[in-house]
């Protein structure tokens, strides 16, 4: 049997002391779109900056593999080293650094030995922002530096579209974006989700009309309480949450 | 010796800590010997040589000559002790002229080069008005000890934008002193990039007048022990003109940086224009920054600001440059690297801009693989 990118047993995690996470399991394979949904606070943000590795949180029981590997192994970097990417929410800020210089040390770092030249890079890039619509001079600009909402997103999906990950979380890409730019960026995700596995996390169903989810998850206080395929997305935009606040098990539609 | 210089700095004192520029470097800690009273007599001229950056002629109306010590009237105060003993010590003087009317194409290259034990350079520029000049300033050298004098003038309606990297052995003791004059309608923007030293002094005054505008902008990059002590001053000696001070320091290990500042506006010099921004990144527990900007405002239609702020790194900014795969290090080299470029970014020359992005480039990469 294939292993999963990503294995996600029981797993509970605290913040600042208080349980985020109270005990979520899943398993994303390669090809799988995963979207997850969920009200504000019920731990969506907090899964993606775990798996990411964020110091801030600590898993304190429960397992996450990646690739087979036990996620604790590794660091941050290394994480994305090995193939995972995180779109920010909210992507931070690095005034004085160019964009251009950002990504090519961040392909460089990532993609190691397979890294194009520069002139692959350039010609990758070129495509990659041709396909988004970013205009060259994006490159010059300080990355997320006086960005717009939507110039922030899509800088996101451009280093998606150089990283390759084998595993993509995409923390509300479409919070903030005007349909336009919605539209654009999910062919950017689409593009990805062909090769690897995405990991989705929104509020809304409106940018899972743009991708192909193949697993549809409503968390609610720190625990996945149903799961489902594309329809449940859409029974979510219809009803709301109240309908799935959980009654002490995970449910699975039928 | 009984030279004017030599007796004035043998009458001045050597000033307190309550002297706002003498806060926090005494002069005995920056004297080549320690002991005030003694003035070195073997103190080498430092080599200083031009050149265009392109690799071109220098066109005519530019030099670069040796003249016999000129002292004359600069915004540094002849009682500083600083300033009376480097005019004491500089044998030889540099004078950098470009003649009015000229507009160079090039950046000009001037490379000076502190070698020995103990040595010291005076120079002066002098724009002619309504030239365009750009120019790169480097100074490198091993020497233990190293005096720079500097005064410069910009002469109706000239545009003078040069940078400088210093870039002085890591051991080398670091005292400079700078004057400039900035003319009627003219404009100097000016970036220095302070890389090498281990103790380091500079008081850099400036005064300008009706319609010009100055920009003086510093990155300071600080490893080990190393100490970088600022003093900037702006007079605004009439109005309708415009100052800026943007000061960014990096501070690693133990090093320490320090900034201080005055921005003088006079009485009647309305419409000036000036603001004076300190920024310190702290890299390390053991890293220190004092930033003390003042405003002495006599005029009263004037805007006029200051800040300081002192942080350490931001670790959300590492986290999200460590999820694009760069390893601690390396993300916070680049966290320094943007911080220190954008100190530069209001220099106003692509070129210039370009130039020095590209030293401070090479520096934090090398300083990455030791």
């Amino acid at each position: 049997m294939v292993t999963p990118l990503l294995s996600i047993e029981d797993i509970h995690v605290d913040v600042d002391g208080n349980q985020v996470i109270k005990g979520l399991s899943m398993e994303i394979r390669k090809g799988e779109v995963h979207a997850i949904m969920g009200r504000n606070g019920a731990g969506k943000s907090t899964l993606a900056h775990v798996l990411m590795g964020h110091p801030d949180y600590e898993v304190t029981s429960g397992s996450v593999r990646f690739l087979g590997r036990p996620l604790e192994e590794l660091e941050v970097w290394e994480r994305a080293r090995a193939g995972m990417f995180l779109s920010f929410q909210y992507p931070q800020a690095i005034p004085g650094v160019q964009v251009g210089t950002f990504l090519r040390k961040s392909v460089q770092a990532v993609r190691g030995d397979d890294a194009p030249s520069n002139k692959e890079l350039r010609m990758e890039m070129k495509k990659a922002m041709e396909a988004l619509g970013v205009d060259r001079s994006f490159l010059a600009r300080y990355v997320n530096d006086g960005f717009s909402g939507g110039e922030k997103k899509r800088l996101e999906i451009l280093q998606m579209l150089l990283l390759t990950p084998e595993l993509a979380i995409l923390d509300e890409t479409d919070s903030g974006l005007d349909i336009d730019t919605l539209r654009t960026v999910a062919t950017g995700i689409n593009s990805v989700a062909e090769n690897s596995g995405c990991l989705v996390i929104t509020h809304y169903q409106r940018l899972l009309d743009y991708l192909k989810p193949t697993h549809v998850h409503v968390m609610i206080d720190g625990a996945i309480v149903m799961t489902g395929g594309p329809e449940l997305a859409l029974e979510v935009e219809e009803k709301g949450y109240d309908w799935l606040q959980p009654t002490g098990t995970t449910g699975v539609l039928p | 010796m009984s030279t004017p210089a030599f007796n004035a700095y043998r009458s001045l004192p050597v000033p307190s800590r309550s002297v706002h520029a003498w806060r926090y470097t005494p002069w005995k800690k920056i004297h080549p010997t320690g002991e005030p009273d003694v003035i070195p007599s073997d103190l080498i001229a430092a080599t200083a040589t031009i050149s265009m950056l392109d690799g071109t002629d220098v066109p005519v109306g530019v030099s670069l000559e040796m003249r016999e010590s000129v002292l004359r009237d600069s915004p540094l105060p002849d009682d500083d002790i600083a300033v009376a003993f480097l005019r004491e010590v500089c044998n030889e003087h540099w004078h950098l002229k470009v003649e009015s009317n000229i507009v160079l194409k090039s950046p000009l290259l001037v490379e000076i080069r502190a070698g020995g034990h103990l040595a010291a350079i005076e120079t002066s520029v002098d724009i002619g008005a309504h030239s365009v000049v750009e120019s790169v300033w480097t100074i490198s050298g091993e020497a233990s000890w190293f005096g720079f004098l500097r005064q410069g003038s910009i002469a109706v309606g000239a545009e003078y934008c040069e940078v400088m990297e210093q870039a002085l052995a890591s051991s080398t003791v670091f005292l400079r002193g700078e004057g400039w004059d900035v003319g009627r309608d003219a404009t100097m923007n000016s970036c220095i990039l302070s890389l090498g030293g281990s103790l380091l002094r500079s008081d850099i005054r400036s005064r300008i007048v009706q319609g010009s505008t100055i920009k003086q902008l510093i990155a300071s990059y600080g490893i080990g022990d190393r100490s970088d002590d600022h003093h900037l001053e702006i007079d605004h000696v009439f109005g309708n003109n415009v100052s800026r001070v943007v000061l960014h320091s990096a501070c690693d290990d133990s090093s320490r940086a320090v900034s201080t500042g005055q921005l003088r506006i006079a009485k009647g010099a309305n419409g000036s224009n000036a603001s004076q921004i300190f920024r310190n990144l702290l890299l390390s527990p053991d890293a220190r920054a004092e930033s003390i900007p003042e405003l002495e405002v006599l005029a009263d239609d004037v805007s006029a600001a200051h800040g300081a702020a002192s942080a350490p790194i931001d670790p959300e900014q590492l986290f999200y440059l460590e999820s694009r795969g760069l390893d601690p290090d390396a993300a916070q080299h680049l966290v320094v690297e943007g911080f220190l470029i954008a100190a530069m970014q209001e220099l106003g020359s692509g070129k210039l801009f370009d130039w020095l992005r590209g030293r401070l480039t090479i520096h934090l990469d090398c300083a990455l693989l030791e």
